[in-house]
């Protein structure tokens, strides 16, 4: 069957032929063809994703078709190696913030675990090493603790220095 | 405002009287015990507690506001205990600190832990390979939260040189919670609580909330402030009390206990570090956590505040109505067949058993063990003093077994040591002091026929008969070996210390104490031809092995631990 295509709809209307089998990488499409056996010729729509961001999705899941299927998560080991990412993928992560994030929620409504631990892993990298003022600045996040909490988390952040 | 906790806290210990009572009577009907004057007292000491807890309750309303009779050595009142019932506001930022302290500590613990691995190598080879071997026991058994300090201060990694820009339209904190859980499970703990719950009240409440699995409690903070903490961990799985010592009293661990199963339904694990056990305290647990404790470790009491009475622990922990399945009791004081039996008569199932230096136990606990536990058991350690060859006909039964450590078999003569290959998953052997093993015996363990598919670790010691022909089978029927110890095998020569050189090629740890026919000159060759994994090598007592040749692979590979005949660790 290979080569064999599918079309998927994003939410804009755009039309996408995807080979099977790059589209399976995809858990929930996977689930749709085999459990809910939709016929290949229909459209799948897909409701929660614009093009821009399909088109990014089907760019990584063709360069990651042969990769050999992830170990299964397992919870009482789980120690992540966050500097793993690949050149190729450092690249293909090089977008603004907002297409990040809809990537992130792209991977995780197709069920893409390796996308998602990629892009999960960006954010968090993009995190480390930063104080809660510049990782404020970085995600233009609010600062929405009153003046005396403030003071307490500072006060305390010095006792535990000096601990 | 009624007296919830209270009165649930007087109830329980009514339960815990009860228990106790009732273990007292099972004392009764069997011969004298030494350990029954014991009972007595915390039956007594509960009883008293009770009566205290009373006389309380039964102040009228108008007085108790005023009452401030101290209930315990920690000090709690009615009214300090009243207060605890009280709502707590959302978030109090305290606890950041709190939890952050505690976070820091493990970091530091563990830190020191690899420190003293390295100094007490200097002195004492046999225990530093032990520590070794107890520090690997616990990090299996550890936390789910893996520190790395080198986060902290480590400058941005290459990969997240580029940050991009945000978007006024899609903000981080839009993220559903399940995804900013995930991000958060790649940073490490230490710097989640003091740099990203800090930013704002999101991160904060998520991280609090929702993100602490294991914590690691230590006398760091106030024994008051701990159930206020607890009152956030809505989802705990695992907790380790460290260093109390025998500070908490009674009645506050029953507090501690009661915020706990109440905030969480799904504690699973709990251990004890450097801290005073008693029947009480056991009872307490069993009352609180019976339908989710799974997993109880006690770890090895060195100090002052050792409990010596442990068969009365077993005792008590075994019962049909809790799901305990892991127990890990080694070095432990005063266990007995009796605690042994009425511990595995009546747990509903056992998957994990560690009894280390127990050198009580007997063939008819192992056979009752084996009998009722054979379907589920998995991790066995056991001290052999007392086992004979048909304990490990017992032991055969149970085909779940991956992990088996039977320490001093001087009662047995091998003549069914076949019954190891009738676990398929055996990823770990340890046996010691095999003094009475013939080599025939040795070939029913180790021949060409069978293949130890995932034996990772293997540990033989003190076993003299061992020669070049037992590793050559060794070698080849155990081709996964990631740690292999042969101590005191005097016939070991360079033919046998070759084979395993060029043949383990997944080795990490190698331990060859008192092999003293070994020259080593292979050893040029590690790790560029052979052993590329190695870390660790004992030539502890290994006379013939030149200095020169080890150091000339320390200066090769800094990475390799390596203790030279002298029983030192090579340093710089």
């Amino acid at each position: 069957m290979a080569g064999h295509k599918i079309k998927l709809q994003s939410n804009d209307g755009d039309i996408f032929d995807v080979e099977v089998e790059i589209a399976k990488l995809s858990i929930t499409i996977k689930t749709m063809l085999e459990d809910l056996s939709m016929n290949e010729e229909e459209i799948i729509p897909l409701p929660n994703i614009n093009s821009a961001i399909f088109k990014k999705v089907i760019q990584w899941t063709t360069h990651h078709k042969d990769d050999p299927p992830l170990p299964p998560e397992d919870d009482e080991n789980r120690e992540k190696n966050t500097n793993d990412i690949s050149s190729w993928d450092q690249e293909f992560l090089k977008v603004d913030q907002g297409t990040l994030f809809e990537l992130i929620l792209a991977a995780n409504y197709l069920d893409i675990k390796g996308l998602l631990d990629v892009t999960c892993t960006s954010v968090a990298n993009m995190i480390k090493g930063k104080t809660s003022e510049e990782i404020r600045q970085t995600f233009n996040i609010k600062n929405d603790f009153t003046p005396q909490e403030e003071e307490q988390i500072k006060k305390e952040n010095e006792w535990c220095e000096n601990k | 405002m009624s007296d919830l906790l209270y009165n649930r806290l007087l109830l329980n210990f009514i339960n815990v009287k009860n228990r106790l009572e009732s273990l007292l009577n099972l004392y009764c009907i069997n011969e004298y015990r030494l350990d029954i004057k014991e009972l007595q007292i915390s039956i007594g000491f509960v009883s008293n507690l009770i009566d205290k807890l009373q006389y309380e309750l039964k102040l009228t309303d108008n007085l108790k506001p005023f009452s401030n009779h101290s209930l315990c050595n920690n000090n709690w009142t009615w009214k300090k205990i009243q207060q605890l019932d009280m709502k707590e506001q959302c978030l109090n930022l305290e606890f950041l600190a709190l939890l952050r302290l505690q976070t820091l500590a493990t970091c530091f613990d563990e830190f020191d832990e690899q420190k003293f691995l390295k100094q007490t190598t200097d002195f004492n080879i046999n225990r530093q390979y032990h520590s070794n071997k107890m520090m690997k026991f616990i990090d299996e058994t550890k936390s789910t939260i893996a520190c790395d300090h080198m986060h902290i201060n480590k400058p941005s990694s290459s990969s997240s040189s580029f940050i991009p820009q945000y978007d006024l339209n899609k903000n981080l904190l839009d993220l559903p919670q399940e995804i900013l859980l995930r991000i958060f499970s790649f940073i490490c703990p230490c710097e989640l609580i003091s740099n990203i719950a800090p930013t704002c009240r999101l991160f904060a409440n998520l991280i609090l909330t929702c993100f602490y699995s294991h914590l690691d409690l230590s006398p760091l903070i106030s024994i008051y402030d701990v159930p206020r903490l607890f009152n956030h961990l809505s989802c705990l799985q695992s907790i380790r009390f460290i260093d109390w010592k025998d500070n908490i009293s009674i009645l506050t661990w029953s507090i501690w206990f009661d915020i706990l199963s109440r905030k969480t339904s799904n504690l699973k694990k709990i251990h004890f570090r450097n801290i005073f056990i008693s029947p009480i305290l056991i009872c307490l647990l069993i009352e609180y956590f019976p339908h989710c404790l799974e997993t109880l470790i006690f770890d090895y009491q060195q100090n002052n505040y050792c409990y010596r009475n442990f068969d009365l622990i077993l005792c008590l922990l075994g019962d049909k109505n809790i799901k305990l399945k892991n127990l890990t009791a080694s070095y432990q004081l005063g266990i007995t067949n009796f605690g042994i039996l009425q511990l595995v008569k009546n747990l509903n199932t056992l998957v994990e058993l560690n009894l280390v230096n127990i050198n009580t136990i007997n063939d008819q606990s192992i056979k009752v063990l084996c009998d009722k536990h054979n379907v589920y058991l998995e991790i066995l350690r056991i001290d052999g003093a007392q086992l004979t060859d048909k304990a490990l006909d017992y032991i055969a039964q149970c085909h779940r077994l991956r992990k088996i450590m039977i320490e001093f078999c001087i009662n047995m003569t091998g003549s069914n040591f076949s019954i190891f290959q009738n676990f398929p998953k055996l990823e770990e052997l340890y046996l010691s002091a095999l003094n009475n093993i013939s080599s025939e015996s040795f070939q029913l363990l180790f021949n060409k026929n069978y293949t130890f598919k995932y034996l990772q670790c293997l540990k033989l010691d003190e076993y003299h008969m061992i020669d070049d022909n037992c590793i050559r089978l060794i070698v080849q029927s155990c081709p996964h070996l990631i740690d292999l110890t042969c101590s005191l095998a005097y016939n070991v020569t360079d033919e046998g210390f070759n084979e395993i050189v060029i043949r383990c090629n997944q080795l990490q740890y190698l331990t060859l104490t008192g092999c003293n026919q070994i020259y080593g000159e292979i050893l040029f060759d590690v790790p560029e031809k052979y052993l590329k994994s190695i870390k660790y090598l004992n030539f502890d007592k290994c006379n013939q092995i030149e200095d020169f040749i080890l150091i000339d692979l320390f200066q090769r590979t800094k990475f390799i631990l390596i203790i030279d005949s002298y029983g030192s660790l090579i340093k710089l």
